[in-house]
């Protein structure tokens, strides 16, 4: 008997990690692209009230499965062509007003940008290969805990919440290692463009300074492989 | 028995009055010295482990809780008036110590083994400064890997780096004025330590003092007596000065609480006479009625003082219940009185019918609204036992005046009566005869609709909603939050070891939510660490820095970095420090410097020579003991027998349900017993909630047996609670559609309803089995039900002119309980007898 549970035990593993990597596999098939570029404008609530308001262009490349990301900023007047390149584990930040481009801390990927709830890190966030992945519950959504295998990161792994019929990612939550769940990324207002999913609000709350950033992407704005330079990405570029 | 009682009070009823004068006297003198405790932790079980420790540590250290004095103006005046503010609590007796002023010398001394570990790399750099040029370079170092790569660090240090600013902003001004003082140089060695906002209209010193916390008068003359001694410096000074923390809560909730107990008992004897005017057509019966009220209240004031000596922030509501509950018994007997008299009969007759009749229904009535209070005694929760006490006492005591002193009265004062009877019920009466079925099923639906919404109840966890509106106290509480990214509701921790406070210290300074950690290794780091701290000095001391090089290029990049940092302070909504620094790298004088060199190397000589004497003032190598820690530090936070207390400030509002949910857990998640003001507050509600629910059950079992005991008969004894459940049902599901939230106050509600709802039932069905008629029943019961009804809802409605939001949501929710419960005595149980009963 007990050799019968024991087997039926693994099988179920085997059918639930089986699961597990084709759900994330498919989530990710919903961002597939190789390149990318919106115009976004990124609203920063604290305790509802509107604290801060900007406006930047985000482009992206896959490079070796490496996505690289670039945000130029075009409001307000004094965030104007202050540029951020995310590359091979590297920031650079570029401020118009002092002409000044510098690499920042490794640290930082795991710091607020620009003073809103989200890191670097959370831009983009690849599931298939960095997680240890578990499923946790498929009745209404998938709910898949997602523990990273190697990198620090900040957070001591994620729960992630996937519609069952379209695998969008509906929401993110992020738990420390007090597993205190203090950010909460939320997806919202999903459309198709060239085949791929794309939230046209992503919202990100963090529970403990009671900050709420809203990203919301202009849909006329969003198009997708379409041909972007490898040396657009540079960091000599990011001035211009 | 009852013909007994009435032929005492017939045959000596001035000797009565005699003996229960003295009684009430002797009371009263007694009852003066009754303390009212606003503080939560009363509340709690004195073996509650929170309750222990927060009692331990308040006999080890006085007092935990420490008071914040805010002073709101310009920079410039609440500068110049902070030294004054010092000045002036120097000269009170019952101050420990004094932020930022006290122990400066040996902060100053040891500046770079009290440093954090990673900012001490850039500091020693700075401190060490031969050159305008090193001294910049290492600026600018500190700023971008401090500040411009941790975001995070940047976010919670804003207050140090805006005065680190306006320190420079003052050396960049003194020194284009060529009017550089050694204050100036002092600041930027030192740091300036004030205490004020980015944007210089808040400043705030922070005291610890050596008042009891458990002492309510103590602390209710000190705060005054600091506050009187404060107020007086803001005339010539331009500034406003507030206070807040534990103990300034707490005075301003024992003002307002004694204001609205006072208040409210006069508005609803005001009321009760209003309602008296109206009924009985005669002032007479209000004032004896009040006479017996009051006597009955003074007496359970005298208990109460024997048995607690200090009335809890529920008991302190006891004199607005009572009133509210007491006068229902004098009204069951003026209302037969008075149309005994009206038919003529002799006053004594009417005493001895009354006894006959009604007695029986009073002291029923009585003995189960007490019952109900008396099962809150069995709750292990303080709070609710002691107000089940009180509260069991005053009833029976007032019932008991009722029964002693108004037929006394009445035979004396009152020995005729022509007036007419105000109350008319005939339209009721028929209303309730002609729809039973209706009304039976208006009230189920009502009961189902209510019992769908139950579950949107939710609880109360901001206790600064329970307070007063308009609250200097709690204003500055929030302006310290949002200006400071500290909150003053503190929670704290005790240590057996110096070595196992340094481990806990460690912890939960990193803690997400912990904005600073005020402790004795602030002062004294592990020796380990300020051995590693030595080897990082001499490390950096032997390492060779260029002294001289491109001075401009570093003024310039000075000037970059306060840019970036001022985007940076935009995108985050820091308003005013952006403000504050775009006014610093746009001003004449950094931009002078930045273009004339010459006017900083003129005064390099002089500069380096003061900053290299206060260098050489500062500890680089020996390691700092106990010994060597200032008394005032070490009384601050080591007891007599050697334990160490840690006190934590968050970053955020404790009161914000999501903060103090994250806040709380992070604490917890230390394994170590953390106590505070929101701890003990959660504790109070969970213990609430769990011993109301007990009290809820057990309350109702006791009084169903005791129904059933009287009445002999189950289908009577269920036929009484419907009311009640009904009561209970949708009054829940009233605050449910109306977003009525439960609090630590307002809670104390539901488990009374039981006692106030059950009384009219138990008259209607105790005169209906007299009277074996359901007209005539309502006939005889409803106008003292009615009457009954609208005193006590006048009592606990009063509450609502109080100024403590807690007292106004208790006397809302008991208000619409009291109508309902009316409401379906007459038109849901009524219906039933006549349904069920068909005799």
């Amino acid at each position: 008997m007990k050799i019968i549970i024991l087997f039926l035990l693994i099988i179920n593993i085997n059918l639930y990690g089986k699961n597990v990597e084709e759900i994330i596999k498919k989530v990710e098939s919903n961002r597939d692209y190789k390149t990318s570029y919106m115009i976004s404008e990124m609203l920063i609530y604290r305790e509802d009230n509107l604290i801060s308001q900007m406006q930047f262009e985000y482009y992206s490349k896959k490079i070796e499965e490496q996505e690289i990301q670039l945000l130029k900023y075009t409001s307000p007047k004094r965030l104007y062509k202050t540029a951020i390149l995310v590359k091979n584990d590297k920031i650079w930040y570029y401020n118009n007003r002092t002409k000044r481009t510098r690499i920042l801390a490794k640290q930082k990927k795991q710091g607020s940008m620009m003073g809103s709830s989200f890191s670097y890190d959370d831009l983009n966030i690849s599931y298939l290969k960095n997680f240890k992945k578990q499923l946790m519950n498929n009745k209404e959504f998938y709910i898949i805990k997602l523990t990273p295998i190697q990198d620090y990161k900040q957070y001591k792994y994620l729960i992630l919440k996937i519609d069952k019929k379209n695998y969008q990612e509906l929401e993110l939550k992020y738990f420390d290692e007090n597993d205190i769940n203090y950010k909460t990324m939320i997806f919202e207002n999903y459309i198709k463009i060239n085949s791929y999913l794309t939230p046209l609000k992503v919202v990100m709350i963090n529970h403990i300074d009671n900050i709420k950033t809203e990203i919301l992407s202009q849909k006329e704005s969003i198009k997708y492989d379409l041909i972007i330079k490898n040396q657009f990405f540079e960091e000599r570029n990011m001035r211009y | 028995m009852n013909k007994f009682l009435a032929n005492i009070i017939i045959n000596h009823y001035k000797k009565i009055l005699i003996i229960t004068t003295f009684i009430t006297l002797f009371s009263l003198y007694k009852s003066k010295d009754l303390e009212i405790s606003t503080q939560f932790v009363d509340l709690l079980p004195q073996n509650d482990s929170y309750s222990v420790l927060y009692n331990k540590a308040i006999k080890k250290y006085n007092s935990l809780d420490p008071i914040i004095i805010g002073v709101y103006g310009e920079r410039e005046s609440i500068q110049l008036s902070q030294k004054k503010i010092i000045k002036t609590l120097k000269k009170i007796d019952e101050i420990i110590s004094i932020e930022p002023n006290d122990n400066l010398d040996y902060i100053n001394k040891n500046i770079l083994l009290l440093m954090k570990k990673r900012y001490l790399q850039d500091n020693i750099n700075y401190f060490n400064s031969k050159s305008y040029y090193q001294f910049f370079k290492s600026i600018n170092d500190q700023f971008e890997n401090s500040y411009i790569d941790d975001e995070n660090n940047f976010k919670k240090n804003i207050n140090y780096f805006s005065n680190q600013i306006n320190s420079f902003h003052s050396f960049f001004k003194a020194i284009s004025q060529n009017k550089i003082e050694k204050r100036d140089i002092d600041n930027l060695f030192f740091g300036d330590h004030q205490l004020i906002s980015p944007d210089g209209k808040l400043g705030i010193i922070i005291i610890k003092h050596s008042i009891d916390s458990n002492d309510m008068l103590k602390i209710n003359d000190f705060v005054n007596r600091l506050e009187k001694n404060l107020k007086i410096l803001e005339q010539d000074n331009n500034i406003k000065i507030s206070l807040t923390g534990t103990p300034v809560i707490i005075r301003d909730e024992i003002k307002t609480s004694t204001r609205d107990m006072n208040l409210s008992s006069i508005l609803s004897l005001i009321l009760i006479l209003i309602i008296f005017k109206y009924a009985f057509n005669n002032l007479k019966y209000f004032f004896l009625a009040s006479i017996s009220l009051i006597t009955g209240i003074i007496w359970t004031l005298a208990v109460t003082y024997y048995i607690y000596g200090k009335l809890n922030i529920l008991t302190a509501m006891m004199g607005a219940i009572l009133i509210g509950l007491g006068i229902d018994y004098n009204i069951y007997i003026i209302t037969l009185y008075k149309e005994l008299l009206k038919k003529k009969i002799d006053s004594r007759l009417a005493i001895k019918k009354i006894f006959r009749t009604n007695i029986r229904s009073i002291i029923m009535g009585s003995a189960t609204t007490s019952i109900s209070f008396i099962m809150f005694g069995i709750s292990s929760f303080d709070g609710f036992s002691q107000f089940g006490v009180v509260l069991g006492i005053g009833i029976i005591l007032t019932t008991v005046a009722a029964i002693l002193i108004l037929p006394s009265l009445l035979m004396i004062f009152i020995r005729s009566d022509k007036g007419i009877y105000m109350v008319s019920s005939h339209n009721i009466v028929n209303k309730i005869n002609n729809y039973p079925k209706i009304l039976i099923l208006i009230f189920s639906i009502l009961i189902i609709i209510s019992i769908f919404n139950l579950h949107k109840i939710e609880f109360e966890k901001d206790m600064m909603k329970l307070e007063a509106k308009g609250l200097e106290s709690v204003k500055l509480n929030r302006d310290i939050i949002k200006k400071f990214r500290l909150s003053s509701d503190i929670s704290f921790f005790l240590s057996e070891t110096k070595k196992e406070n340094d481990e806990l210290f460690k912890i939960i300074d990193n803690l997400k939510t912990v904005k600073e950690v005020d402790s004795l290794t602030n002062y004294l780091p592990p020796t380990k660490e300020q051995k590693e701290k030595i080897g990082m000095i001499n490390k950096a001391l032997k390492e060779k820095i260029d002294i001289s090089g491109d001075l401009k290029k570093e003024i310039k990049r000075f000037k970059n970095n306060l840019i970036e940092l001022s985007d940076l302070a935009y995108s985050m909504g820091e308003t005013d420090l952006y403000k504050l620094l775009d006014r610093v790298y746009n001003d004449s004088s950094l931009n002078n410097l930045l273009n004339n060199n010459h006017i900083l190397l003129k005064n390099e000589v002089d500069f380096f020579k003061h900053w290299r004497e206060n260098y050489n003032l500062i500890n680089t190598d020996k390691i700092l003991d106990l010994t060597l820690v200032p008394n005032t530090i070490k009384n601050s936070y080591l007891s007599k027998d050697n334990q160490f207390l840690s006190i934590i400030f968050p970053t955020n509002d404790i009161w914000i349900e999501h903060f103090q949910n994250i806040h709380l857990k992070e604490l917890n998640s230390t394994n170590k017993m953390i106590t505070g003001t929101g701890q003990i507050f959660i504790r109070v509600i969970e213990t609430e909630i769990k011993e109301g629910k007990k009290i809820l059950f057990y309350s109702f079992i006791a009084i169903f047996l005791f129904i059933l005991l009287d009445f002999k008969s189950l289908k009577f004894a269920i036929l009484t609670l419907i009311p009640l459940v009904s009561t209970v049902i949708i009054t829940l599901g009233i605050m449910a559609i109306f977003k009525l939230k439960f609090d630590a106050v307002n809670i104390m509600a539901i488990p009374l309803i039981i006692g106030l709802g059950i009384d009219d039932g138990i008259h209607v069905i105790h005169i209906y089995r007299l009277k074996k008629d359901i007209k005539s029943s309502i006939n005889h019961t409803i106008k003292a039900i009615s009457l009954t009804t609208i005193t006590t809802i006048s009592a606990f409605g009063s509450l609502l002119i109080s100024k403590y939001r807690g007292f106004i949501g208790f006397g809302l929710i008991l208000s619409i309980a009291l109508l309902i419960a009316y409401l379906s005595t007459l038109f849901l149980l009524i219906p039933l007898i006549k349904i069920i009963d068909r005799r």
